[in-house]
């Protein structure tokens, strides 16, 4: 487990950063708005910067103590960094660049074909940086860095130099890695959804300062937070596993497992999705209505019944969270929206959305729970929970 | 060669002596200029301006001026020289020595700049990245920077060359003109325009001076299209 303590001060012209805290999650992403100060704590972590003063402490090895003197210099404190564009050496093949931090390597790094399998790189280890897509750089970039042993990943907004679909290609590569290779890893983005891509565990920065840590879900319901999260496009996350894909009805039916009972959502078609693989589902708040009696004949594929377990008025809009049978889902409805609606905290609910409203990314398991089987082999799911519900259901009076 | 075969002995050593002040002068200027060229490249530090002004001033002042201002310093009555001299017996002024030295001078600036502009062209990122990866500073010198300013650093050492080929003033007060000493080849170009007959001997030393410039350049050329090729080895 990740145990990261930093305490540091540093001022430059009219910015100042002064943050302090412990992070121990072994993912965990810090986001802020562009010049907030994320790619400085970023440099002040491995090293490449000095805090003015403070204290950086990993796992039991001090990095940086001003009253004692300590200043690790980067090369000694073993840890990755993912740069924005790569930073490939352009003078080195792809596989000299990956082999460039190899040197160091303890016997836990990982080994150096099974990173060239995950990351996909045996085409390209003759070819030099400058022939390769933004993608294909960022993937190199990765390979590198772990290939150089690190306790610690850190990824300086990976996605920022490249394309939307180079995006979609490189997503599932960076959410296998902390399962594949059982390393902490905290990214650095000022693109919420990219974050909750890989991780729940939120840092705010603003203006050098954290604002607030925790969970995303958590952080969203908190008065400081919930409004730049809900202008920076904050999502519903979930992981769950497929359990039926169908091209012929256009359906993906994904299963999230952990609750009391097992909840179905139905995602739009992928070829890429294989049953029993675990996903990563993103569902847009805005893209959710709330429903007091579920609707019959209706083309949104996704009816589920839930409680309202917190609601947050922001002004101008409100946040409603349900819980489905564990699953949290948040739905933002406008103030308009939520004074013709009746609700209360604890009522029940139906919550409708969209199959396209879905986004899923193949992924491991967070958790670190193995999955055991495919739930289309599971009694209880045979049935959608749609239909179970809405036999049990009696409309309010 | 025919050319060479023309040649008298006193035309000949002229050629050598060129090329033996410039060889040693663009070998001798290599630390010296990536040391200052690093310097002015990547460190803050106070006096900066100053360092970068006297480097560049033999590039804006006359050679003569150079050359005598050197006399002034490292002649054997000079401010160095003179213990120089004295103690350890060393001369710095009209021998083969001063040659180079008036040579180094006078080209420093060239090199210096060639390399400051090529390592203020090196994304810095690239030296984080190699430092995260487990590489101290000096190996990243090495690895990552020093490669990466290579074309800077051929250019730099190519135009020392081609002008310490073209050094007159600096070489001629500091190092006189000593026929098989310090005599190169301008100077003995100028040397044989001003004896009644010596304009063939001129017209010959003129041309191969033409030649030399040319090869230097054709050098630097090949150099720079096969840095561009080993990187564009693979597609």
């Amino acid at each position: 487990m990740l145990n990261l303590e930093i305490d540091a001060f540093l001022k430059q012209g009219d910015f100042a950063l002064d943050i302090s805290t412990t992070i121990n999650r072994d993912t965990a992403g810090i986001f802020g708005p562009s010049g907030s100060g994320k790619s400085t704590l970023l440099h002040l972590i491995s090293g490449l910067r000095k805090p003015e003063r403070g204290r950086i402490v990993l796992n039991d090895t001090v990095f940086f103590d001003s009253k004692k003197k300590i200043y690790l210099p980067p090369e000694k404190r073993n840890i990755g960094v993912v740069f924005q564009d790569g930073k490939l050496f352009p003078h080195m093949t792809v596989e000299k660049n990956l082999m460039f931090g190899a040197r160091r390597r303890g016997k836990d790094a990982p080994e150096v074909h099974s990173v060239i399998n995950i990351l996909n790189l045996n085409k390209l280890l003759k070819r030099y940086p400058e022939h390769l897509s933004g993608g294909e750089r960022q993937r190199v970039a990765i390979g590198r860095a772990l290939l150089s042993g690190p306790q610690l990943l850190l990824l300086d907004e990976p996605f920022s130099a490249i394309d939307i679909n180079m995006r979609r290609e490189l997503l599932p590569f960076i959410s296998r890695l902390h399962a594949e290779f059982d390393l902490p890893i905290m990214i650095i983005s000022h693109d919420l959804p990219d974050i909750l891509q890989l991780t729940d565990y939120l840092l705010l920065i603003r203006n050098g300062e954290l604002l607030a840590k925790g969970d995303c879900a958590e952080l969203a319901f908190k008065q400081d937070c919930s409004h730049i999260l809900t202008s920076a496009g904050i999502r519903s996350c979930f992981n769950g596993n497929v359990c039926q894909t169908s091209a012929d009805t256009g359906i993906t039916t994904i299963c999230h497992c952990t609750g009391p009972e097992p909840v179905h959502i139905y995602a739009p078609y992928q070829a890429n999705l294989e049953v029993g693989e675990s996903v990563r589902a993103q569902i847009t708040p805005q893209d959710i209505i709330l429903s007091a009696a579920p609707v019959e004949y209706i083309s949104a594929q996704n009816q589920l019944k839930g409680i309202i377990s917190r609601i947050s008025n922001l002004g101008e809009k409100t946040m409603i969270e349900v819980d489905v049978s564990g699953l949290k889902l948040m739905a933002e409805i406008t103030t308009k929206a939520s004074q013709d609606f009746p609700y209360h905290k604890g009522a029940n609910i139906w919550v409708l959305f969209k199959a396209w409203a879905v986004n899923c990314n193949p992924c491991k398991d967070t958790s670190g729970k193995p999955f055991k089987k495919p739930c289309s082999e599971d009694k209880t799911c045979t049935q959608s929970s749609t239909e179970k519900s809405a036999r049990f259901f009696t409309p309010p009076r | 060669m025919d050319i060479f075969a023309t040649l008298t002995e006193e035309e000949l050593n002229a050629v050598v002596i060129s090329l033996k002040v410039a060889l040693l002068c663009a070998a001798c200027s290599f630390p010296v200029s990536l040391f200052f060229g690093w310097l002015l490249a990547r460190k803050q530090f106070r006096g900066k301006s100053l360092v970068d002004a006297v480097i560049h001033l033999p590039l804006v002042m006359p050679p003569v001026t150079v050359g005598y201002l050197l006399l002034l310093t490292l002649g054997v009555r000079g401010l160095i020289g003179e213990y120089l001299y004295q103690w350890f017996g060393i001369r710095l002024a009209f021998n083969f020595t001063a040659a180079v030295i008036a040579s180094i001078v006078v080209s420093l600036p060239l090199f210096v700049r060639a390399i400051r502009l090529s390592l203020e062209m090196i994304d810095p990122g690239y030296e984080d990245a190699a430092r995260t990866l487990g590489a101290g500073k000096a190996k990243t010198f090495i690895l990552i920077t020093l490669p990466l300013a290579l074309p800077g650093v051929l250019s730099g050492f190519i135009l020392s060359f081609a002008r310490s080929l073209g050094e007159f003033g600096a070489t001629m007060t500091l190092a006189g003109n000593i026929e098989g000493e310090t005599r190169t080849l301008p100077l003995a170009i100028y040397s044989f325009m001003n004896i009644p007959g010596g304009e063939g001997a001129a017209m010959r030393l003129a041309g191969l001076s033409v030649i030399l410039s040319l090869g230097a350049f054709a050098i630097s050329e090949y150099l720079a299209a096969r840095c561009r090729r080993a990187k564009n080895a693979e597609s």
